[in-house]
């Protein structure tokens, strides 16, 4: 064989596979999705959202307090992650974007993203089960907080440097204090952004599992107090999964399939902002 | 007869080690228009941010002499704010911020404290007027001001900055972004607008200096090589180097 | 009004930096706190005698961290080894062959699959992807490879689809949305004109990419790389699910396995001595410091890649 040919050859075979390789990709994602959804949808009714868990064994129970409590503990964690993270991310992109110190504080936050979220687990378990004697769904909250600050921090300082400077400069030159540009300009300017990274922050920690497992923990009962020991969707999930009941595999089906519709959503609702925002102007 | 509003005695601009701006000395007539021209890089914009202390936005920037407003020394003003809200801005590129016209326009009357509703509306209406943009707005004032077109939105910045009354308005390149019809209406307004205040214009366009303005700086490497009234300066320059310029023999 | 203004300035200033000093004071507190918490381990086992022994026994008051690091990293390497050549492909395809009009949507459906969270990945796992493996794939792979003396200790044992390789396998889906997307914009940041001048020499489409766009790409990519195998490193509900928590070290691949974040979840909350807790978090230590550690290399590629672009 000539060697363009076998030039020509190998191209058609390297292309191939990055074909292949593509279709791969969508290939589990289908199968991902079909399984969560066919294997759920069967498992959905209305006690799954408004009847507590079934003794062990027994069917006919739902998952009301596991709803509940995830609300909660994502609810508190979004009251202590969202204003850190968004107040952090303004210091990094206003005040102080001329300081060492802030870069160091992005690129700390940047690694912060991707760690290991069972370490943020044993770290709340120490600081806070500990001493307190029991597990809590505020100890849950803080660990989900602790998950979201640095994302929230990393796309606000992002958005918010997408904001050109003539706009801030504009402000100052109106006589506008710089809390008043960044609340009145910049903040209203990145506004969709903003939004969208709070959206992403909040989706994250809703659905991490392994945080919870040693500090909201888990319980066989209906709560609204975060004092106490919490169930949620996902240790639920997990616990569910691995026991003996086929019922509860029936339910934890049921959970997965809510969790994947919820982020399904939530992230074409996400990217639908994002379009439309480049899309004006 | 021409009154003295500002003046800037033996200005000097340092950006860190560089210095930028050497001893400029000048005086900007009230309800006059003065236009600053020289090649670009010529420290025109510069001069320009000194008026209001934008340059304090920044680090590594240092002042000296003096720009003597009302007998005090801008160079050495602690209320920047203050200063400010009487010393008005346009930019190159229009600024409008995210929020309707009738809130763009107030904005600067908000930030001052003015709460009654009835006087915001007045002077919104009044600023409006004054930028030539009420008849083209008045039926969307609640609009937001990112729907406008390009020329629009720069009479509407030139309103919010009105609206205050402030003593002088600084205007950096305002046309420098616009088409030539949009232009031509801003230099219409421009002309009008010294009734109500004193303009400072820097402009890299020498006929639009000569179009506008009542006196004109040549500004080259920093230094002020002269200061004139525009028809004189575009037609009997002293200097050798403004003849050059105005001629085109450069920059 | 304007004395006002001042002190609301410095109020919010003081709101934003402290913000933002709490942020950097929880990394720090996170590698205090468990470093404190795990003194009694490290006193008890020492550091390399805890990394290299294998015995963890909570009966006899045994710890060591061989078996959980051992399984951490071989569901890593196994994970990197399907995703990085896939994450490529991916990547080569959505730059090179893709036409234009479904480069987006294509580009959103292999992002949709990081955002699938990671317990929605091991139920799939434990009750989808397992027994395809059991029944399948595993088995296939037996006929083919343990005929052949090298490769036989790796196929070794029943096919249970609860092991090293089901657990590599999930994991590397779950990083390929990482590497994919990462790989993508190195690949676009490429000047038109260096790919553009090898094609007017007549080299093919492989052949840029290969000799111009992936060299060119590479500081980048490697910096992708290290960051998912960060990630690869710290999940723990897609693993836990189907490793199946065995404190022994098996060649075999076919074998159940359990990482550091899988004996984390497990046995954290059953945890009974002082000596077991402190080793369990001896170990939570290694693990943050493994990933911080290849986290922070990670960035400074990428940043190192974005500059020379830049």
């Amino acid at each position: 064989m000539d060697r363009v040919r076998k030039r020509k050859l190998i191209n058609k075979i390297a292309l191939g596979l990055s074909v292949f390789a593509a279709f791969l990709g969508l290939f589990w994602l289908v199968f991902i999705i079909v399984s969560v959804l066919s294997k759920g949808f069967s498992a959905i009714n209305w006690s799954l959202f408004f009847k507590d868990p079934a003794p062990p064994g027994f069917s006919g129970g739902g998952l009301r307090s596991a709803f509940v409590g995830q609300g909660i503990i994502t609810i508190v964690a979004s009251l202590i992650g969202i204003p850190i993270g968004i107040m952090g991310g303004t210091f990094l992109a206003e005040y102080g974007r001329n300081f060492k110190f802030s870069r160091l504080v992005s690129d700390i936050a940047d690694i912060m993203v991707s760690l290991p979220s069972i370490v943020v687990g044993t770290f709340v378990y120490s600081i806070m089960v500990r001493p307190m004697g029991h597990f809590s769904g505020y100890a849950g909250a803080f660990a989900l907080a602790i998950i979201m600050i640095p994302t929230i921090l990393r796309t606000t300082e992002e958005m918010l440097n997408l904001v050109p400077w003539e706009l801030r400069e504009a402000a100052f030159a109106l006589g506008a204090p710089y809390y008043k540009v960044i609340k009145d300009v910049v903040y209203r300017s990145a506004a969709a952004g903003l939004f969208t990274g709070v959206l992403l922050g909040v989706a994250r920690v809703a659905t991490e599992t392994a945080p919870l497992l040693f500090t909201s923990f888990n319980n066989p009962f209906f709560t609204v107090n975060p004092n106490q020991s919490m169930p949620s969707l996902t240790v639920t999930i997990y616990q569910y999964a691995m026991g003996p009941y086929e019922e509860w595999h029936r339910l934890a089906w049921a959970a997965s399939f809510v969790i994947v519709v919820t982020v399904l959503l939530l992230s074409i609702a996400g990217r639908f902002i994002i379009n439309r925002r480049f899309s004006k102007r | 007869m021409n009154q003295v509003l500002l003046s800037v005695k033996d200005l000097n601009f340092f950006y860190g080690e560089t210095q930028i701006l050497h001893n400029i000395d000048l005086d900007i007539y009230k309800n006059r228009t003065t236009a600053l021209i020289g090649p670009s890089g010529c420290g025109k914009t510069t001069f320009l941010r000194c008026f209001n202390r934008m340059h304090d936005l920044y680090r590594n920037n240092r002042y000296e002499g003096e720009i003597l407003y009302k007998g005090e020394n801008i160079l050495k003003v602690k209320d920047l704010i203050e200063l400010r809200s009487k010393i008005g801005m346009v930019f190159q590129r229009p600024t409008p911020f995210p929020m309707s016209i009738f809130d763009n326009v107030a904005y600067g009357l908000k930030l001052k404290g003015v709460k009654d509703k009835k006087k915001i509306r007045e002077r919104v209406e009044k600023a409006l007027v004054g930028a030539a943009l009420w008849d083209e707005v008045k039926d969307k004032l609640y609009s937001p001001a990112l729907d406008l077109s390009g020329g629009q939105q720069q009479r509407m910045v030139i309103a919010r900055a009105l609206a205050v009354e402030p003593d002088i308005i600084l205007f950096d390149e305002p046309t420098s972004a616009l088409d030539p019809i949009a232009t031509s209406k801003i230099e219409e307004l421009l002309s009008n607008l010294k009734k109500i205040t004193t303009i400072l214009i820097v402009t890299h366009n020498m006929q639009q200096a000569a179009r506008v303005s009542d006196f004109t700086a040549f500004i080259y490497k920093g230094h002020l090589i002269e200061f004139e009234e525009t028809e004189k300066l575009f037609t009997n320059p002293k200097e050798e180097l403004t003849e050059r310029y105005i001629t085109g023999r450069f920059g | 009004m304007d004395r006002l203004y001042v002190f609301k300035d410095r109020l919010f200033l003081t709101l934003t930096v402290l913000a933002s000093i709490i942020t950097v004071s929880i990394v720090i507190a996170i590698f205090v706190v468990l470093l404190l918490a795990s003194l009694d381990a490290i006193k008890h086992f020492g550091v390399f005698h805890f990394i290299f022994s294998q015995t963890w026994s909570p009966h006899r008051h045994i710890f060591g961290g061989a078996s959980s690091i051992y399984g951490t990293v071989m569901t890593t390497i196994i994970a990197l080894f399907f995703a990085v050549p896939t994450s490529l492909g991916i990547a080569v395809f959505v730059t090179q062959i893709c036409p234009k009009s479904l480069k987006g949507i294509f580009s959103y459906s292999v992002e949709l699959l990081a955002t699938i969270p990671s317990i929605i990945y091991g139920m799939w796992g434990l009750f989808s992807l397992a027994p395809v493996m059991r029944n399948y794939i595993e088995p296939a792979l037996q006929r083919l490879f343990l005929p052949i003396p090298g490769l036989k200790v790796l196929f070794e044992g029943t096919p249970l689809g609860i092991d090293l390789l089901t657990s590599g396998l999930v994991l590397s889906i779950m990083i390929i949305p990482f590497i994919a997307s990462i790989a993508r914009d190195n690949f676009e940041l490429t000047p038109k004109e260096f790919s553009e001048s090898a094609y007017a020499m007549g080299a093919t489409k492989w052949e840029v990419i290969k000799d111009v766009i992936m060299p060119y790409s590479k500081v980048g990519l490697l910096g992708g790389i290290i960051i998912a195998t960060g990630r690869a490193l710290g999940e723990t509900m897609a693993v836990a699910f189907v490793l199946g928590n065995d404190h022994s070290i098996h060649l075999s691949l076919i074998e159940s396995s359990t990482t550091i974040a899988v004996t984390l979840a497990n046995e954290f909350t059953e945890a009974d001595s002082a000596l077991y807790v402190s080793s369990l978090f001896y170990l939570a230590f290694i693990l943050l410091f493994l990933s911080f550690f290849l986290l922070s290399v990670a960035k400074f590629l990428v940043k190192k890649g974005v500059k020379r672009h830049g």
